[in-house]
């Protein structure tokens, strides 16, 4: 058909250097080619729109489509968003950081700039009318004085063109949004979502599928001893047993045989001794500590000491606690010749089609990686190992081969948020201002920028030091909403209330006395209001707390009122204010708001992954308590950015105040200080 | 060569027990279920499936599961012959029919997203067999809204619309209860349930029907909100019918 089509660079959807994050970690994908197709507009008026981003619960499909829609006039109904299928869309390194999305968003708004006015340019021509004449309007590009006089684009596109994105193609502005910012805006994939036609990676099944069991260690680090197959592979409908880079697994005609098959399978394991157990977890990160790199540094801490009139210290605690999406894990490989199609929940289809090209030592032009719906991801489906497996299982058994994880799988063998320990001092004047700040954050993970994010404190201490450790990590660990700041946030926050409550002010009116910065003032301003904040004590025996952050350059403050009914902490509301500039989707940005709220609720009460020599106690849901519906507090969210602020992420700033905020409410109702998460494990 | 399995799923991990739950649910969030053993789980008879607790009302279900070799079975007013009765019911829906909109999500009856309706009650298919609902009828996701625009358009024919749908899932996507979507049709399945017991159902009424399934991206207030519609709408619509049928009399 023909296509007016709309290319440009690719690289512009990557996170910000300036964390490196993306980089350090990811570093192993880089574009195959420079440019690609953004944007197709069609004989028939279509409009297709591609991203290198995937979806996994954030709603982009419809975030991209109305920015899209509303540059090029044309009903959302009308554009289709392609994501995370290699051999369709622009490269991406992954879909992480919420600034990422952002840029996407933007590089699509050029490019359907770009498409609008070579429309009109075409109208222009067709017409005999100058430019300045047209406009463009529902699909169609209409002479501003005579309505009569107008050329669908379905009818300008005559040939196959192409066009380059143009930097000075003129973006709308936001006043001239007509469905950008709407409330209602409904999402492109609902109906499919609620019909069950939806295909996430655990429902794709191509003809002829293999169902593999893989065969885990019992724990980390185990060596396999001794193995026995012979019953296993007497099973009927057992097809296969393969062995591929270390890892044995069954392949059979159905999930259940493979099951079965592996149940009855018979390995004997080397398990190492001394492997740390969870209790081990405070001392460890501390003692291992390494690599400490100062992320904030401001004024002379001694002399800020000296100034004091007193020192308050205190040390966090922060367990492990694992992702949980609602979707295990799934991958399908199929072979084709020596091409390869894979389908896999992850977040960096790139990435890993980069990883599968080194692994079978081939070009990355013939292998596609296709990312189809996720079950939730939270930042945690980065690393999709078990789509090697299945590449290797399935090129040794000659079919396509699905690969899918149980709870429990899913659990231990990806990778859970970081436990972390922080230690802060801090000194205060006899008038009560703050002088010293120095805090020392201890994070388990390879790479020290797991801790660094949020460790800034916003708060005017004068003097400063923010320091960032590295520490050895017994699990697997890895991204998470957001990552390490909603760990450093609770320890900061929690200790300013702590500061406030002994020098006898008021958790808000003591925040703001130390805040410049009017975006965090305004957000603190605006949750206490919504909240009716009147300070910790509520009556009949509630607590209320409030605290506040920043994240992926969103500002957020979030006030929490909750009852202590002996070991259970009912969280009875919550208001919110985020400031994450322009919001291109009202609706999409509040449920992302009140999931993280959700979620971080999880954290601050009761989860806490437990382990003990290599092995993970709690993988299931049988013994991981996560929020239910009856733990989901009221939520009232209230946006109070500006619209002229370019738009930043509204899906993972949520999370960072919770936990202190209910640290706080519990204080309020009770008069205990809780420093230590999840805080229902320290009621008595 | 027949293997006899144990009941409850071949994906119950039943290799990584832990030594003692830290984390046992609030008394209030069992209490549904421990009033469903009490009265032999008519108050509640989707809250039936907690591993150990309870299991499933539904007789058919319990203890030994008998083994029928080729189990008759309608599945979305479809008759089916399964060619294994002591196939997991959740693996035959997903896998054979490859009616996918049923989902996995923890296989041991905790989680909610397997849910599906087995003569009109909702039931954690992952926890069954095809031998335990022989003879029963099965309505899955794909099954619930019978309107003919839907069939085509989930066999790739033509878009499906609002219109089109049933209004529990009507529901769900007005008030945007979703985010990954996952645990969403088990969700919907067992409002399907509720409405169908208690039309009118208080927000206290939904948590208690709810509280079993996870909704991980946190969805939780927008569901409420949802089925509060939904129970809405269709009295609105009973009324509205019955009203009709008064008139035409
Ligand atoms: S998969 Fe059946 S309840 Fe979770
Ligand atoms: S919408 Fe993702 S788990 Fe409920």
């Amino acid at each position: 058909m023909r296509r007016l089509s709309i290319v440009g660079d690719v690289t512009v959807g990557f996170p910000a250097s300036r964390t490196g994050y993306g980089q350090a970690t990811y570093g192993n994908t880089a574009p195959q080619t420079q440019r690609a197709t953004w944007i197709i507009v069609d004989g028939t008026g279509r409009v297709t729109a591609f991203a290198g981003k995937v979806e996994y619960g954030q709603n982009i499909r419809t975030g991209l489509a109305v920015e899209v829609a509303d540059e090029l006039r044309v009903s959302m109904a009308s554009v289709e968003v392609v994501l995370g299928d290699t051999a369709r869309v622009p490269w991406d390194m992954g879909t992480f950081g919420s600034q990422s999305t952002a840029r996407v968003g933007w590089q699509l708004r050029k490019a359907a700039a770009t498409a609008r006015e070579a429309l009109l340019a075409m109208a222009a021509d067709r017409l005999d009318l100058p430019v300045e004449d047209l406009e463009a309007r529902d699909g169609a590009v209409v002479s501003r004085h005579d309505r009569s006089r107008s050329i669908p684009y379905a009818d300008l596109i005559e040939a196959d063109q192409e066009r380059e994105i143009a930097d000075h193609a003129q973006v709308t502005r936001r006043a001239d949004f007509t469905q950008m910012g709407q409330s209602h805006l409904r999402r492109l994939d609902g109906i499919d979502r609620v019909t069950g036609a939806a295909r996430y990676s655990q429902d794709i099944l191509p003809e002829d599928v293999l169902y593999a069991a893989i065969l885990h260690p019992p724990t980390y680090g185990a060596t396999l001893r001794t193995i026995d197959l012979a019953a296993s592979e007497a099973l009927p409908g057992v097809v296969q047993v393969v062995e591929e880079g270390g890892i044995f697994a069954i392949l059979a005609e159905d999930d259940e045989t493979a099951a079965l098959a592996a149940r009855i399978a018979r390995l004997e394991w080397d398990i190492p001794q001394g492997q740390p157990s969870r209790w081990d977890m405070p001392a460890l990160l501390v003692e291992s500590g390494q690599d400490g790199y100062s992320t904030q540094e401001a004024g002379d801490l001694d002399a800020g000491f000296k100034q004091a009139d007193e020192v308050i210290e205190a040390t966090y605690y922060i367990p492990y606690i694992a992702p949980m999406p609602m979707e295990p894990r799934a991958a399908v490989a199929a072979w084709e010749g020596d091409s390869l199609t894979v389908w896999a929940g992850t977040q960096r289809p790139f990435g890993l089609r980069a990883e599968l090209a080194s692994i079978f030592g081939m070009e990355e032009s013939r292998i596609r990686v296709i990312a189809p719906e996720i079950g939730g991801g939270f930042g945690a489906k980065s690393p999709y190992g078990l789509a090697h497996d299945a590449a290797r299982f399935a090129k040794a058994a000659g079919r396509p081969v699905r690969v899918a994880y149980t709870r429990a799988e899913e659990t231990m063998w990806s990778n859970f948020r970081p436990a972390a320990l922080i230690r802060i001092r801090a000194g205060v004047a006899s008038d009560g201002r703050l002088v010293a700040w120095d805090s020392h954050a201890y994070h388990a993970g390879e790479r020290v920028m797991i801790g660094r994010r949020g460790s800034e404190t916003p708060y005017d201490a004068g003097n400063i030091r923010s320091m960032v450790y590295r520490s050895d990590s017994p699990l697997p660990s890895g991204s998470y909403r957001s990552l390490g700041a909603a760990v450093n946030h609770f320890a900061r926050e929690v200790h300013m209330d702590d500061i406030a409550a002994r020098v006898g002010r008021d958790p808000v009116e003591y925040r703001l006395a130390h805040l410049t910065e009017p975006r965090f003032r305004r957000v603190l301003e605006a949750a206490a209001d919504d909240f009716g904040w009147s300070g910790p004590r509520l009556p009949d025996g509630r607590g209320a707390g409030i605290a506040l952050g920043i994240d992926v350059g969103s500002y957020v403050a979030t006030a929490a009122e909750v009852s202590v009914n002996g070991r259970e902490v009912r969280v009875h509301r919550v208001s919110a204010a985020l400031d994450c500039g322009l919001v291109v989707n009202p609706e999409g940005a509040a449920n992302q708001m009140e999931g993280a709220i959700v979620m971080g609720l999880g954290g601050a009460l009761f989860e806490a992954s437990d382990f003990e020599a290599g092995r993970v106690l709690n993988p299931t849901f049988a013994r991981y308590r996560v929020p239910r519906i009856v733990d989901a507090p009221r939520i009232d969210l209230r946006f109070v950015g500006d619209d002229e602020t370019p738009s930043t992420g509204a899906g993972e700033p949520g999370i960072v105040p919770i936990a202190a905020a209910v640290s706080g409410a519990v204080f309020g109702a009770t008069g205990v200080r809780h420093r230590e998460l999840p805080i229902q494990r320290y009621l008595d | 060569m027949s293997l006899s399995k144990p009941f409850g799923g071949v994906y119950a991990d039943h290799g990584m027990r832990g030594n003692g739950r830290q984390d046992i649910p609030p008394a209030e969030m069992m209490a549904p279920v421990r009033r469903a053993i009490a009265d032999g789980g008519r108050a509640s008879p989707d809250l039936v499936v907690s591993r150990g607790v309870a299991q499933c009302t539904c007789s058919r279900a319990i203890g030994e599961v008998p083994v029928p070799t080729s189990p008759v079975l309608v599945v979305n007013g479809v008759e089916r012959q399964a060619s294994r009765g002591d196939r997991n019911l959740l693996s035959y829906l997903r896998f054979d029919l490859r009616l996918t909109g049923t989902k996995y999500g923890c296989g041991e009856g905790l989680c909610g997203a397997c849910t599906v309706l087995v003569d009109g009650q909702p039931l954690r298919s992952c926890m069954t067999t095809v031998g335990a609902v022989a003879g029963g009828e099965v309505t899955t996701i794909e099954g619930i809204a019978t309107h003919d625009a839907l069939a085509a358009a989930a066999a790739g024919e033509g878009v499906a619309t609002l219109d089109d749908l049933h209004p529990v899932q009507r529901a769900f996507v007005e008030e945007q209860a979703m985010q990954c979507g996952y645990c969403i049709p088990g969700f919907i399945m067992s409002t399907v349930g509720l409405l169908k017991r208690e039309p009118e159902p208080s927000p206290a009424q939904v948590r208690e029907a709810l509280v079993e399934h996870v909704c991980r991206c946190g969805a939780y207030q927008r569901i409420e909100r949802a089925v509060l519609r939904a129970a809405e709408e269709m009295s609105v619509r009973s009324e509205r019918n019955t009203g009709s049928e008064g008139d035409a009399s």
